[in-house]
């Protein structure tokens, strides 16, 4: 905010910010229609924040390939980093705000989670474009805020508040790490943008090293609990469990992309420089967070914990093509690692939402959230059983389904960048997972269904959306090519 | 006055911050060793603001928002911690424990 | 010229004693209803008994007001600067600020809708 400073338009906003936007601006509109609104006809609105979801998707895809754009003195740019994570984000929305209203039905919701899930989802959406460290920090602590709220929504339950109690205190000590990490950076820049940070970064590493070094360990440690890096991870699954299954889906795939969009741009802006010598940490946090979520999910009886032990392994899996990268300068190299993280990312948002939502509705007809409550799922609801088994054979990573294209794109960043050591690892604990889902498939195929069980229909809107979601899967398992020419093609970085 | 009893001060604070948010008992004396994380954050920044070889007003404006953002996130902590109250009838950390791994 | 100054400055001095003492001592008592009771004798301590131990549990309702406070405590945070740098930021900065009295307003119907103000 020197001198040189433009002044913005109108049209700048709204070209640069048009997504943001609609989603911010609906969520308070939707506030206050659900506000107005007497208890019986509230429950449009959450239908209203879907069509709010949609509107914001098709902005951000007829804006998608029109070039690199800064605006507001190079602090918000839209680039197809952003696009992308932005499409990402909106279609996980559009998915949890499916299930929550499937979820509905039976078990009463209140109906805020459909705005609350919009703060959220813009904040998430502000991380992606900014380039500034106040807006990348605002956009954190909207998506945070407005996810402490979600989880602990279920006042029925006291596990519910409990869980949001436990999210908001770690996630809070992470904010405020991440944020001292921050104002390290503005005092050796003295810039609050990433652009100019990282030009003057380049020369101040032989001064300021330590410093930088600080801020570094700092933001990492943020991030690592943000996104539950192991040894960071120890909040994951009581958070995931007494969360409201939507908000759980929530929490594992958009809360997780925004962050991991805000850790890959501001390291690689900021740190890019030092690269060769910090790439070893994210390596070993990956084979940790890996080797950890893998094998604690097998000590698990509770569906949703093994959900949340194998989410914590699946971002062990999404930090490995940049650990990989590490000693290669090549910067087509990391072009590659982004296409697979993205690709992942997409691929874990379809397989795990589809999970969830399968989880929630089985744990809603026996009323046991226990591996057991599977039992004969085949008999009792063929059409869950089969989407179930695609969804957790993706997870595992099996062929012919999206989560293994991913992870098979992932080992490709690896083996191109000569780290064989990571790829056997990512095998290895791939080859655990498949023993935990399979005790999940066992239950589902081969066990017979309890005899009092009630042959309650699954829902329409249960079964599109998991329809949809197992399609989804299927997709980038078969045919990836369309995708992955999008990958190829983008401008990532502005 | 020079910029390094401004970063002690609010590395002290952050740490003293950090010590209680990790050890302390009671749900209140969390969110306030919380708030003083953040509030160590503002320290660094508008010294650095003040002490830059070219001072800009970045990091207090930067300040500004965080105090709003740790306002909004007290309140929101506040509010969890009531319905938590109300549920268990405990605000000791202690008693979080419906569900163990 | 200057004289005119200290003139400003007694006539605010006159007002400011002759408005409160006005008010209070004359158009008060006529105006207002009057029926003394105990309680209202007591000294005022924002609804607490004002008397006995000082670690005394506080209502949990404060809490809401208080949080209602922080509405206007942040606006006043962001409304200060622009206040001082008004006609550098222009109509933008202006209709910038609307949009953010709004959303607060907003918030502030929330509450009042959802029964905050009420003393149940």
């Amino acid at each position: 905010m020197g001198s040189a400073v433009q002044w913005l338009s109108f049209s700048d906003v709204w070209r640069s910010m048009g997504p943001e936007l609609i989603v911010i601006g609906g969520a308070f509109l939707i506030m206050l229609i659900e506000l107005l609104l007497p208890q019986q006809q509230r429950k449009v609105t959450p239908w209203l924040a879907v069509i709010d979801v949609l509107l914001a998707a098709l902005v951000t895809i007829a804006r998608f390939g029109g070039g690199i754009l800064l605006y507001s003195n190079a602090d918000y740019v839209v680039d197809g980093f952003s696009s992308l994570f932005k499409l990402l984000i909106l279609l996980g929305t559009f998915f949890v705000l499916l299930l929550a209203i499937a979820e509905q039905r039976k078990q009463s919701l209140p109906y805020e989670y459909s705005y609350l899930m919009l703060f959220a989802s813009g904040g998430a959406m502000i991380i992606t474009s900014g380039i500034d460290l106040v807006l990348l920090y605002v956009g954190l602590e909207l998506l945070s805020i407005a996810t402490y709220i979600l989880v602990a929504l279920n006042r029925k339950d006291a596990r519910s508040s409990e869980g949001g109690l436990k999210y908001l205190i770690i996630g809070s000590i992470a904010s405020a790490s991440i944020l001292y990490g921050l104002s390290f950076l503005y005092g050796v820049a003295g810039s609050t943008n990433l652009g100019q940070i990282a030009v003057t970064l380049q020369n101040a590493w032989a001064n300021d090293g330590t410093i930088l070094f600080v801020s570094f360990a700092l933001i990492l440690a943020g991030v690592a609990v943000k996104i539950s890096v192991v040894p960071f991870h120890l909040w994951t699954p009581d958070v995931y469990e007494g969360a409201p299954t939507p908000v759980t889906a929530y929490l594992a795939v958009i809360s997780k992309a925004a962050v991991i969009a805000f850790f890959l741009r501001v390291f690689l802006f900021v740190y890019g420089a030092k690269y060769q010598d910090w790439w070893l940490v994210i390596a070993w946090l990956a084979v940790l967070t890996m080797i950890i979520g893998n094998f604690g999910a097998l000590a698990q009886r509770n569906v949703k914990r093994i959900l949340a032990y194998s989410s914590i392994g699946q971002v062990g899996y999404l930090l490995m093509p940049f650990a990989a990268i590490g000693q290669t300068q090549n910067v087509n190299d990391m072009w590659q690692a982004l296409s697979a993280t993205v690709f992942y990312l997409f691929a874990y948002a379809f397989m795990t939402i589809g999970a969830f939502a399968i989880f929630g509705k089985v744990a809603q007809m026996r009323g046991s959230e226990q591996v057991e409550a599977f039992a004969g799922l085949y008999r009792t609801h063929p059409w869950l059983a089969a989407m179930m088994a695609i969804f957790l054979l993706s997870l595992a990573g099996l062929p012919l389904t999206g989560g293994f294209f991913g992870k098979f794109m992932i080992f490709l960043v690896a083996f191109n960048a000569g780290q064989y050591w990571l790829g056997v690892i990512l095998f290895a604990t791939s080859a655990v997972a498949f023993y935990y889902y399979f005790g999940i498939l066992k239950a589902i195929f081969v066990q017979e269904p309890p005899a009092d069980v009630e042959s309650s229909r699954s829902g329409s809107m249960l079964t599109v959306l998991v329809g949809l979601c197992a399609l989804g899967t299927l997709v980038l398992g078969l045919l990836p090519d369309p995708f992955l020419h999008i990958l190829n093609t983008v401008h990532w970085f502005g | 006055m020079a910029l390094q009893p401004f970063l002690a001060l609010g590395a002290v604070l952050f740490g003293i911050g950090l010590y209680g948010a990790l050890t302390k008992r009671n749900l209140i004396i969390v969110l306030i060793s919380i708030e003083m994380m953040l509030n160590a954050a503002n320290i660094n920044l508008v010294a650095f603001a003040h002490f830059l070889p070219k001072p800009n007003i970045e990091g207090q404006v930067y300040a500004l928002f965080n105090i709003a953002i740790a306002a909004a996130e007290v309140a929101v902590g506040l509010a969890i911690l009531l319905s938590f109250f109300r549920a268990r009838n405990t605000s000791d950390v202690r008693d979080m424990n419906a569900m163990k791994w | 010229m200057y004289g005119n100054n200290y003139l400003f400055v007694l006539i605010f001095l006159a007002l400011g004693v002759f408005l409160p003492v006005s008010s209070l001592m004359v158009i008060g008592p006529l105006l207002r209803p009057n029926h003394p009771s105990r309680a209202k004798t007591t000294t005022y301590e924002s609804g607490l008994e004002p008397v006995g131990d000082a670690r005394a549990r506080y209502n949990v309702r404060y809490y809401l007001f208080a949080l209602l406070f922080v509405i206007f405590d942040v606006e006043i945070v962001f409304l200060y600067p622009w206040a001082v740098e008004y006609k550098h930021l222009g109509v933008f900065g202006f209709v910038e600020m609307l949009i953010f009295i709004l959303l607060l307003v907003i918030g502030l119907v929330y509450a009042w809708r959802k029964k905050v103000l009420e003393w149940k």
